[in-house]
């Protein structure tokens, strides 16, 4: 696995733990944000095996769409997942959209934990 | 003002179909029969047949039988004329022609240019569809379930407009429409808005996409939808080449927030691969869309694109 990418993989690693705290203590918005956070992390850690280094959400996630959901190098669902995880962290915000659910944020930690051990079996398969 | 207020909101959407159906019937030497009037405007042959009295009993439109086919088009009495252009906003602007007076210099209640274009607040008319089932939230990938898309089944009944034909109403009756405390009312008080039966403002991308994606999430929710909206970069023509396409999606009620990004999930994954860049909504129930006043909300409805 490359440093940058364990780093990634690390911080994401962190974020989750974040995540599963918060929403007890914090509640489902605050953990909906670092679900989000980390959902992007996992996606550079992906692209920096291919040398990419996108900046900013939307290019990570056009990026990660571009490299792994067209290509199948990974489940097209995670991809899927990446946007939803932003448009949760969106909502999260509370600026626009309806309130966020603990259900909803449970799920999202559900997944980017799902989707964290797949980035890792991938990176130590590829890396 | 009245962006805040859900009062006037609930007026606007009340008579956005008396709009568009003005809109519709903006153009010269346009006469159409009521199913396509309805067609156009998006709504039930019910309420087009409803609107459509109104305005003949208004003067605003005429009703010309021919056999057995009832026909509408704009009056063309100059008050009608400065009527319909001043209610049917952009798309008599952009269509104007000399015979069509500007109601900008004719009327004192014209809008000013200087505000804000406005969208109505709910752009689907209500059709019959019934809501598909819903999807439970899933976690796996292999698991990822669709609800089912139902069908449509709007009726379409036939045309019972049942006023008498009103081709030279009196300028009295469209005053008294205007001087009555109804939706049209406040409509001509308002700055010139969209047609929310087609997106009028917004880049080219964004809009196609928009309505990619309220076409493929209209099945799905059924009655539910109560609109579709373009915002951010794409509806104010500020767009770069990567950037995001943002919607509203306004329902009945949100309850669940994962589950409307599951319903969605896929129609907005497979338009952001398509086109390379990303393309994200948020779920607004229609009570906050029409009422809130707080956060962020007040100036998405300002800004956007009725889809």
């Amino acid at each position: 696995m490359m440093p940058r990418s364990a780093q990634l993989l690390e911080d994401a690693n962190r974020m989750i733990v974040s995540a599963r705290g918060e929403l007890e203590a914090e509640g489902a918005a605050v953990a909906a944000q670092s679900v989000s956070a980390a959902m992007l992390s996992l996606a550079q850690a992906c692209l920096d095996l291919d040398g990419l280094a996108p900046a900013g959400a939307p290019a990570i996630c056009i990026a990660y769409g571009e490299q792994f959901a067209r290509t199948r190098r990974l489940y097209s669902a995670y991809h899927r997942w990446l946007l939803d995880s932003a448009d949760l962290g969106r909502a999260a915000s509370g600026q626009i959209a309806a309130p966020i659910d603990a259900d909803s944020a449970a799920t999202a930690v559900e997944r980017v934990e799902i989707f964290r051990d797949a980035v890792d079996r991938f990176l130590e398969k590829n890396g | 003002m009245f962006e805040n207020t859900a009062a006037t909101d609930l007026a606007m959407g009340r008579s956005s179909v008396r709009r568009r159906i003005l809109t519709v019937l903006a153009l010269p030497d346009t006469r159409l029969h009521l199913r396509e009037i309805q067609r156009r405007a998006g709504t039930s042959p019910g309420t087009a047949s409803r609107e459509l009295g109104r305005l003949v009993s208004g003067g605003l439109i005429e009703r010309e039988a021919e056999g057995n086919q009832v026909y509408f088009r704009g009056a063309t009495t100059p008050l009608a004329m400065m009527l319909r252009s001043l209610l049917s906003g952009p798309v008599a602007t952009r269509f104007d022609t000399p015979s069509q007076p500007h109601s900008k210099a004719a009327s004192p209640t014209a809008p000013t240019p200087s505000r804000p274009k406005r969208t109505a607040p709910v752009a689907f008319a209500r059709t019959t569809r019934r809501a598909a089932a819903t999807a439970p939230a899933t976690t796996g990938p292999a698991r990822a379930t669709r609800p089912a898309a139902a069908t449509a089944s709007a009726t379409t009944g036939p045309a019972r407009a049942t006023r008498p034909a009103a081709a030279t109403a009196p300028a009295t009756a469209a005053l008294a429409m205007l001087a009555e405390p109804s939706p049209i009312a406040a409509i001509a008080q308002l700055p010139a808005v969209a047609a929310p039966a087609a997106a009028t403002a917004g880049d080219d991308l964004g809009v196609r996409i928009a309505v990619r994606f309220a076409e493929r999430i209209r099945p799905i929710y059924g009655e539910r939808l109560r609109g579709v909206y373009l915002y951010g970069a794409r509806a104010h023509g500020e767009a770069r080449a990567h950037s995001n396409v943002e919607i509203v999606v306004v329902l009945d009620r949100v309850d669940r927030y994962g589950d409307e990004l599951e319903r969605t999930g896929s129609t907005c994954a497979d338009l952001s691969l398509a086109h390379d860049l990303v393309v994200s909504r948020v779920f607004v129930s229609e009570s906050a869309w029409l009422s809130r006043s707080d956060g962020q909300l007040p100036a998405i409805r300002k800004e956007a694109v009725a889809i």
